[in-house]
């Protein structure tokens, strides 16, 4: 785990720094998809979240649902295209969860992506994952609180 | 830069949701950064994003009293809105508004702070998204992320039926209605409740707080018409909105029994079945004191005064566990309840879960 601006960021993910979501590839071609400390750290404590219905189809860059902060809703945006498999059961009766363990069991949905190979390739991971995201985080004067 | 003005002026309640949608969702880094002023011309229910329409709305009587309900792409509580109030919405691109959520309310919320001073309201803004005079709310508040925009929503609230608000929601009982109804008397308040007769005119309150987004932004607001796209857009989303589909989403988890009124204002309802009976408790919660409570239920409790005495000692009472049960323990001295024990009480008061 790499702390960046106060926020933790684990090396052996992927991320989308501008949409503050991450990946977590698995080993039957599906990935984990969640929002990172980032997020929750900017969107406050997290009352609801709705993620989109299992079977539906995820499109890069749209909604794969919404999360709502007492002061905020927004989307949860797709890094990958393809089915969503499973939605986090726990987001129904605790979506603070979302705040306490953004990378554990506040993980929003699992997704099959269509094309893996093509989407990766926009986003960061590793150690230059991070440095990406630092850049980000610096150039947006973002701090986790 | 200059922002883009788009006054709809009175229009019809779905439209009045649906153009802040549309306008939303339309957005693109080269859209103009806009406002919109509208003021609907018939009375609604407006939920939540992530509101369970048939838990919080006596949908039945909205029904038989035709008043529309209304999901929103905003968060917060369901509301009953009519033209006592003015809605004005900053739609912004993303990239083009502060990172920081309390710095886009700053941001935003300088403009109706400053027209609320103006007209003779000594409002602040308490931070993050209320606006107050005096520790009463007047407007309520909200932001959401659509699509491309970030949307910050806010009324000039001229009026407010207070009388309707509470008779549209769905409420664990009367006295629950009761207390809702109080409280929302005590700590919301309007532009013609402040001023009464010194109050502005609806279009000279709109004149004003347009001056003063463009004095707090420091930009020229240049009055425009939508685009063919943006009307296209919420055509859509008047379509969206007014299906039972939109409004009847599932998969949303219920709330409890819970209202809040202003920040740091709520109104809650515990339910505790104890062996001497049911103790049902609506406790008005302010900045996390009681400021109000009514005991009630089936149980027994002599002598006759100590029900209300015991009501009377917890105002003022933090509203955690350990100060309630030090208060409660301590009036139930000499008091006979059969049955009933502190812990009973302190679990309605403090509206815990029951199997």
């Amino acid at each position: 785990m790499s702390e960046v601006r106060g926020c933790n960021l684990p090396e052996d993910l992927y991320y989308w720094p501008e949409k503050h979501v991450w990946v977590a590839p698995q080993d039957d071609g599906s990935v984990i998809v969640g929002v990172t400390d980032v997020a929750q750290s900017l969107a406050h404590a997290i009352i609801s979240a709705l993620p989109k219905k299992v079977g539906r189809a995820a499109k890069k860059a749209r909604s794969l649902g919404t999360i709502e902060s007492g002061k905020w809703v927004g989307p949860v945006t797709a890094p990958v295209s393809g089915e969503i498999l499973e939605t986090n059961p726990l987001l129904a009766t605790n979506p603070g969860i979302i705040n306490t363990d953004p990378y554990g069991e506040g993980w929003y949905m699992k997704l099959m992506p269509s094309d893996w190979d093509t989407d990766a390739q926009d986003l960061v991971t590793g150690a230059d994952g991070i440095a990406a995201y630092q850049a980000f985080l610096e150039a947006e004067g973002i701090e986790c609180e | 830069m200059t922002i883009r003005l788009l006054d709809f002026g009175q229009v019809g309640s779905l439209r009045s949701l649906a153009i802040f949608h549309g306008v939303g969702y339309a957005m693109s880094e080269d859209t103009p950064d806009t406002i919109t002023i509208t003021r609907p011309s018939d009375p609604f229910v407006s939920i939540g994003h992530h509101q369970d329409a048939k838990t919080e709305v006596d949908l039945d009587y909205c029904d038989q009293a035709g008043v529309p309900v209304y999901r929103r792409e905003i968060g917060g509580g369901a509301v009953y809105l009519d033209e006592g109030q003015t809605f004005w919405h900053t739609i912004f691109h993303q990239s083009r508004v502060p990172t920081r959520l309390a710095d886009v309310y700053t941001q935003f919320l300088a403009g109706p702070v400053l027209a609320l001073n103006r007209m003779g309201i000594p409002a602040v803004h308490r931070p993050v998204n209320d606006l107050q005079v005096g520790g009463r709310k007047i407007g309520g508040t909200g932001a959401a992320t659509v699509g491309e925009s970030m949307i910050v929503a806010g009324s000039l609230m001229f009026d407010f039926n207070y009388e309707l608000m509470v008779r549209v929601l769905r409420v664990p009982s009367e006295k629950f209605r009761d207390k809702m109804y109080s409280t929302m008397r005590e700590y919301l308040t309007t532009i013609n409740r402040q001023l009464g007769d010194d109050a502005p005119s609806r279009e000279d309150g709109v004149r004003l707080l347009l001056e003063c987004f463009s004095e707090t932004l420091e930009t020229e607001l240049v009055r425009d018409e939508p685009r063919p796209d943006e009307l296209a857009a919420i055509a859509e989303q008047e379509e969206r909105i007014a299906s039972a589909d939109w409004l009847h989403l599932d998969g949303l988890p219920a709330s409890g029994d819970i209202v809040k009124i202003a920040e740091g204002v709520n109104v809650i309802e515990g339910v505790h079945k104890a062996p001497g009976g049911l103790v049902r408790a609506t406790v008005a919660v302010r900045d996390g004191v009681v400021d109000g409570l009514v005991l009630s239920g089936d149980f027994f409790m002599e002598p006759a005064e100590a029900l209300g005495e015991l009501q009377d000692a917890l105002v003022g009472v933090r509203h955690e566990p350990d100060p309630v049960l030090g208060v409660v323990k301590d009036r139930l001295v000499n008091v006979d309840a059969p049955g009933l024990d502190a812990a009973d009480i302190v679990a309605a008061v403090m509206a815990v879960p029951q199997e």
